[in-house]
């Protein structure tokens, strides 16, 4: 009797332990890696994105009863910095989530390394096809760890397409490529070559770093281009528009330009990008994409004193916030049972730029007014009397895409 | 086709100039190969945003405060640093700058931060040339650049000062036999150094873009055209010299792709070191 006293108390004190080594663990935080580069517009906003999604988290009481604690980083866009950030990350710092990566190349140095440890991967910026498209697509098993709220390249070119697509119904005929030379613009470049092959009068590639345009203008109108695509993340963008203006090239100027997403670009440029065509994730341009969209463009100034300018915050306060809404779903934190309540085809969260599902094998979202195979979040809009005014979706149209006056009077002579 | 490459073959004819000028002369002058000669440009550039954004200054107020700035930061650097190394090697001199334009370009990035910065048009609208049109930006860029050129020549030819500067340029020894005070022709040069510096830096910014690397792109210009004219050359060497660059980089772009425009330069740079390392006016080799 004693003796079974004795092995009842032992076991009891057992278990008692075990719950509070338990319970120990539960009321530990959960940590949200954040690899980035601070010193970057791209890798800012995505710092800033996903601080804003921990803020938000923490506020409505954190996350299955557990505080929200972020691990921030800076890789400064460097694949080495980046490297050791993620082993830190996984291995020093045991975070349960990593967020990062606005840039491709540090996506696809780092993506092995956290699916090795077998954690999830958000992916908050970069859109390479290779970390989804590429490897998820072909070692499922190994890769399906990672999850994106950016379109990988072969989607984005459907919303950088629009500007060419509207021209053309507005009676535009020929075409000019001068696409940036870049590894993401590579596979955009051969496609817009294939498929316009008939179209296009005039194309060519330059550097990042290039600043004056005037030969590829002077070529392109006198190949007698309508329509410019013009595509550039380097350097080139503000100076290329003021040159089109100033050179007063007769053609429509679409395609993609990031510095003309910057909400201040009309005063950069002094009223120069009238009828610029450009696009962006429009949850970060103060249009109702969503009910979140608005009041997190307005929380985003009140934070950080400014609107947003790179899309990368928010995409990444995204990610973040869908990975909650699965961690909810799957009611703990554990890697396997996020994945498939990520992946479960009622999986549905409603963000600040798209409603996001995941049924897409590879991984990137769809929803909210955006298909399998087309560009989650982005629209394409033209600077019109200071204003980017949305053409494409339709669902999210304000006006309609026009060519430019002093463009139709040139082109009139 | 040909009209515009000829003209804009122009436009950056006279900003290389005015960018190479001061990296030459102080050449000439002090012998100093003053590698931080691109971040000073760079600094005029920042200093003009700064004034025009973040203080409210009128652009004509911020532009001669841009100039200023420069002035100030290379005699700041003469003094401080460059004057004790003068009877260095040029090998001491040129890590020594070197480190300054990292400095230099470290301090703009930790204050100013390292993003894309854009400064107004002093002046707006457009005028057609030849058929060719052409911001007024870029008129009035030309028109300032070839000023400075001429007045530099005037300077340096017509007063006593600049006599005496051209004197210390062509025997330093001799010349001070003569009374005249070397050290405080090296000082003139470098605050003639400085405004030219700034000048091209408050043209340049309306142009392009503002970006901490930019300093490192223009002090590339200014070596390779003062290489080209040759070290120590006359003043219309540098002309000629920066005509060729302007020149090869647009023949480049147009005849063969706009992405080999870049490589122009250094193509330039890497041939004259090795076939003409005195370059085509210079009276020493680097």
């Amino acid at each position: 009797m004693k003796r079974g006293n004795f092995a009842l108390g032992t076991l009891g004190l057992v278990v008692a332990f075990i719950l509070v080594l338990v319970a120990g663990a539960e009321a530990q935080p959960i940590k949200i890696g954040v690899n980035s580069a601070w010193d970057y517009p791209g890798g800012q906003g995505l710092k800033r994105g996903a601080e804003m999604a921990i803020r938000d988290l923490n506020a409505a009481g954190g996350l299955l009863g557990r505080k929200v604690e972020g691990v921030f980083y800076d890789n400064k866009v460097d694949p080495g910095e980046a490297k050791n950030a993620t082993e830190r990350l996984l291995y020093r710092d045991k975070v349960d989530v990593i967020c990062g990566y606005w840039r491709s190349d540090l996506a696809i140095v780092c993506q092995p390394l956290v699916m090795e440890a077998k954690k999830i991967l958000l992916i908050g910026g970069a859109s390479t096809p290779v970390v989804t498209y590429d490897r998820i697509k072909q070692d499922y098993k190994t890769y399906k760890y990672t999850f994106t709220t950016t379109s990988n390249t072969h989607y984005l070119y459907v919303s950088q397409e629009q500007g060419i697509i509207l021209g053309l119904k507005l009676g535009l005929r020929k075409i000019a490529l001068l696409i940036e030379k870049a590894a993401w613009c590579d596979p955009k470049y051969d496609y817009l070559s294939k498929k316009y092959a008939d179209k296009i009068v005039y194309s060519t590639r330059f550097s990042p770093t290039a600043t004056d345009f005037s030969v590829e203008f002077a070529q392109a109108k006198a190949a007698g281009a309508d329509i410019i695509e013009f595509t550039t993340t380097g350097r080139g963008g503000t100076p290329s528009v003021k040159q089109w203006y100033d050179m007063k090239i007769p053609v429509a100027y679409v395609g993609y330009n990031v510095d003309a997403q910057d909400p201040k670009f009309w005063e950069i440029t002094e009223g120069k990008c009238e009828g610029v065509v450009t696009a962006k994730i429009g949850g970060v341009m103060g249009l109702p994409i969503t009910k979140k969209s608005i009041p997190y463009y307005n929380e985003y100034k009140k934070v950080y004193g400014e609107y947003p300018i790179a899309y990368t915050n928010g995409v990444a306060y995204d990610i973040v916030m869908a990975w909650a809404h699965g961690v909810k779903l799957a009611g703990t934190v554990e890697t396997e049972a996020v994945v498939r309540a990520m992946e479960r085809k009622d999986f549905n969260y409603e963000g600040v730029c798209g409603v996001i599902e995941y049924f897409d094998e590879v991984h990137n979202p769809v929803g909210g007014g955006w298909g399998k195979g087309e560009s989650w979040g982005w629209v394409s809009f033209q600077w019109q009397k200071g204003k980017q005014e949305v053409h494409w979706p339709g669902a999210f149209r304000t006006k309609d895409m026009i060519i430019p006056e002093w463009v139709k009077k040139l082109k009139g002579k | 086709m040909l009209e515009t490459v000829l003209i804009f073959g122009v436009i950056w004819t006279s900003l290389y100039c005015l960018i190479a000028m001061g990296f030459s002369l102080l050449f000439g002058v002090a012998k100093v190969l003053n590698l931080s000669h691109g971040m000073i440009i760079m600094g005029a550039c920042y200093v003009v945003f700064l004034l025009v954004t973040g203080m409210n200054w009128t652009l004509g107020a911020s532009i001669m405060g841009g100039i200023t700035a420069s002035a100030l930061l290379i005699v700041i650097i003469y003094l401080g640093f460059i004057k004790r190394l003068l009877n260095a090697p040029h090998t001491s001199m040129l890590l020594l700058t070197a480190g300054l334009a990292t400095v230099i370009q470290q301090a703009v990035i930790l204050t100013v931060g390292p993003h894309t910065k854009f400064v107004p048009s002093t002046i707006v609208g457009s005028t057609a040339i030849f058929g060719v049109v052409l911001s007024n930006q870029q008129i009035i860029s030309v028109v300032i650049a070839l000023a400075a050129i001429a007045l530099l020549v005037i300077f340096l030819q017509r007063t006593r000062l600049g006599r005496a500067i051209r004197a210390v340029t062509q025997d330093r020894d001799t010349a001070v036999i003569s009374g005249i005070n070397a050290g405080q022709m090296y000082l003139v040069t470098i605050i003639i150094t400085g405004i030219l510096a700034g000048m091209a830096g408050v043209l340049v910014a309306p142009i392009q873009t503002v970006t901490p690397e930019i300093g490192w792109e223009m002090m590339v210009t200014a070596f390779t055209v003062t290489i080209l004219a040759g070290l120590g050359g006359p003043i219309w060497g540098i002309v000629v010299a920066a005509a060729i660059v302007a020149y090869a980089e647009l023949v480049t772009a147009f005849l063969i792709a706009p992405m080999l425009k870049e490589a122009a330069a250094f193509i330039i740079m890497i041939l004259t070191l090795m076939f003409r390392p005195a370059g085509l006016f210079g009276k020493g080799r680097l």
